[in-house]
């Protein structure tokens, strides 16, 4: 099982060498977004380079056929595999541990040339770890007088930060609303962190705070309304967290994407024993295209990219399904001398 | 055909040991020593046995009966014997290769390797197969690839280096192993593919156009490899389209013909059946060997072809070879 080891490697080090020109990708992008700086705001950037996120790593999928020609029906050297006796399963696992430790590093590579990237071009040139902070189940839909106070998740961090709102689902009717936020660990007085008036385009309100620690939920209490209810319902709240470094961005943007990551690579593995090459690039695209097409798959908000925050992963255990898609993988090729076409 | 065949081979053998005995014991007693070793060769068990193999390759949206690349077929091959496969292209040898190699699944039939029914990995070790496949990793030095592979597959990390350094002197690889082997020429490929199947030493040999793209160097190292494998017992089931390259090697020639086999015997029994035979003569002037063929051509045969041998070059290639 140990020689399996040198093989191992040999794989990763082809893999690694062919996927070198992909870390290009970032950079690219970035070179034409800091053309387009001028004519386009960073909202309308943010997208572009966030698709230099996106691409390396399905190109590095449709890679993976050419430079390790083994992995299913149609490739060259499948029958030089088989006729090795190795077990296949053993065989595979091996080489499913050299393409996964290679997606990862190029992906993390990736993940850092892109936070360096929004940084670039992002107007204040700094990026704050985010947390978007969920609504509580039973919150009012207004606030109102009858309804004064909706409540969301504290953030997990503590100490100085800012909190930030989404204008997008936000319903105001008119500046001068003025709103209390409190923050509260159930047993104990809530701890008053700030007053605000709000204002009519509530993507300029960021209120710094200091928020002091073991805080289970932040209260949002309507003091006063001249012009009527007011809506915060599913209005994404975000807790701007300390400043990152640019590898620590690159961190948070990894884990952002490890979820998709270990789909594309345990999907796209499985579906070699049995794709033939064209097919199977198809449905690289098709599995890179998940967090579009299943809006319950974990995914990076644009919603606190535009606030200038890269979002602290919050999946949990949430992504373990991938691994189900291990022991699949380890199915040798389909040895009918076709595969689907 | 398998077992069937072998009660001809047998009926065969004893009509001619009846005849051998009335002959002087003297003149016959290496033959019979020769014949007690075919008797155990005979009595061997098969190393392959093939009852209606059938194999299609898949076809999504028509599967016509012309799909099928190999259909019903039977053959038994005993251990310490050699079988050469010969057919046209697409006749399917390599198809066949392939499923009695593992890599195809036979959509039809039954295939049994040492008496077992499934191809495991220790029956795996017992065989050595050269697939008509690319060699993957071709940026590798081909002693590297090598040595990659007989790591991967068990062999000690000790012993790797040196047995390795062997097959690679036996192949004529060893100045260049460390080029990319994706740089080698196409015979040079094939030695590499060789000297991977040889890593084990198996005692099943399943070699799929060995001799393709060899210089007569390469082509004298595979026969050499080959007369090696079977003084030590071994098999061999070898497809070629060299026929007079190795056909002394073999005990038997299977003709396949659009995935059936149309022929079985030995050389002499399958081809001389057409009628047509081939001699090399050495040693002799051009006018003594126009007297020779005078009366052969009185009786009305008819002459294909006339002039130097062909293999002569290949012996002048290997001669040179040698005194470098």
């Amino acid at each position: 099982m140990t020689g399996l080891f040198p093989f191992s490697l040999r794989c990763a080090q082809t893999l690694l060498k062919s996927s070198l020109p992909l870390i290009l990708i970032p950079g690219a992008v970035l070179f034409l977004c800091t053309m387009l700086q001028g004519r386009i705001g960073f909202e309308g950037l943010l997208p572009l380079m966030m698709f230099s996120l996106w691409l390396p790593l399905p190109l590095f999928m449709l890679l993976l056929r050419r430079q390790l020609p083994f992995l299913g029906p149609g490739d060259p050297s499948l029958a030089w595999t088989l006729s090795l006796p190795v077990p296949r399963g053993l065989h595979r696992l091996f080489t499913l541990a050299s393409l996964f430790g290679v997606a990862l590093i190029l992906q993390l590579i990736v993940s850092v040339e892109v936070g360096m990237g929004i940084r670039q071009i992002h107007p204040k040139q700094e990026l704050r770890a985010t947390e978007i902070l969920s609504p509580r189940p039973n919150n009012p839909p207004l606030l109102s007088k009858k309804h004064p106070i909706q409540s969301f998740s504290a953030p997990r961090g503590s100490g100085k930060g800012i909190l930030s709102f989404q204008a997008r689902r936000f319903l105001f009717s008119a500046s001068g609303d003025r709103v209390r936020i409190t923050a509260e660990n159930p047993g104990n007085p809530p701890t008053a962190l700030a007053t605000i008036r709000v204002d009519e385009d509530p993507r300029r309100m960021r209120i710094s705070m200091e928020l002091p620690p073991k805080k289970k939920f932040l209260h949002f209490q309507l003091l006063a309304s001249p012009h009527g209810p007011i809506s915060f319902e599913h209005a994404p709240v975000l807790w701007l967290g300390r400043p990152l470094s640019n590898l620590e961005t690159g961190g948070l943007l990894f884990l952002d994407t490890l979820p998709w990551v270990l789909l594309l690579v345990f999907g796209g593995f499985t579906a070699t024993s049995f794709l033939q090459t064209r097919i199977f690039g198809l449905m690289v695209f098709g599995l890179a295209l998940t967090p579009l097409l299943v809006p319950s798959f974990p995914r990076i908000d644009l919603a606190p990219l535009q606030a200038g925050g890269i979002p602290i992963p919050q999946f949990g255990l949430s992504f373990l399904w991938a691994f189900v898609l291990v022991p699949l993988g380890l199915f040798p090729p389909r040895r009918n001398g076709g595969g689907i076409e | 055909m398998g077992t069937c065949q072998q009660k001809e081979v047998n009926a065969h053998h004893f009509d001619h040991a009846s005849r051998v005995a009335e002959k002087p014991r003297a003149f016959y007693s290496q033959l019979l020593l020769n014949q007690e070793i075919e008797n155990n060769r005979r009595q061997a068990s098969p190393a392959i046995k093939v009852s209606h193999l059938g194999f299609h390759y898949p076809r999504w949206f028509h599967r016509k009966k012309q799909d099928f690349a190999l259909q019903d077929l039977s053959f038994c091959l005993e251990e310490g014997r050699c079988l050469g496969i010969l057919g046209a292209n697409g006749s399917g040898k390599s198809t066949l290769l392939s499923c009695l190699g593992g890599s195809l699944i036979p959509t039809g039939g039954e295939i049994q390797w040492f008496g077992q029914q499934h191809l495991s990995v220790e029956i795996q070790r017992k065989i050595g197969f050269l697939p008509d496949a690319e060699l993957p990793f071709p940026a590798l030095p081909a002693g590297i690839f090598l040595e990659m592979t007989a790591r991967a597959i068990g062999i000690p990390k000790k012993e790797v280096k040196q047995h390795c350094e062997d097959l690679l002197t036996e192949f004529g690889l060893m100045s260049a192993q460390k080029r990319p082997h994706g740089k080698f020429s196409k015979g040079m490929k094939r030695r590499l593919g060789l000297s991977v199947a040889l890593l084990l030493n198996p005692t099943l040999l399943l070699l799929d156009e060995p001799l393709s793209g060899m210089d007569p160097i390469g082509v004298e190292t595979i026969r050499r490899r080959l007369v090696r494998h079977k003084e030590r017992g071994g098999t061999a089931l070898v497809s070629t389209h060299q026929l007079e390259e190795i056909e002394d090697l073999l005990d038997r020639i299977m003709i396949l013909d659009q995935g059936r086999i149309v022929g079985y015997g030995t050389v002499h029994e399958v081809l001389g059946k057409e009628g047509t035979w081939n001699i090399e003569i050495a040693d002799i002037d051009e006018e003594s060997i126009q007297n020779l063929l005078q009366p052969l051509l009185e009786k009305g045969a008819t002459l294909h072809t006339f002039g130097p041998s062909r293999q002569a070059l290949g012996r002048f290639l290997l001669h040179l070879h040698k005194e470098q």
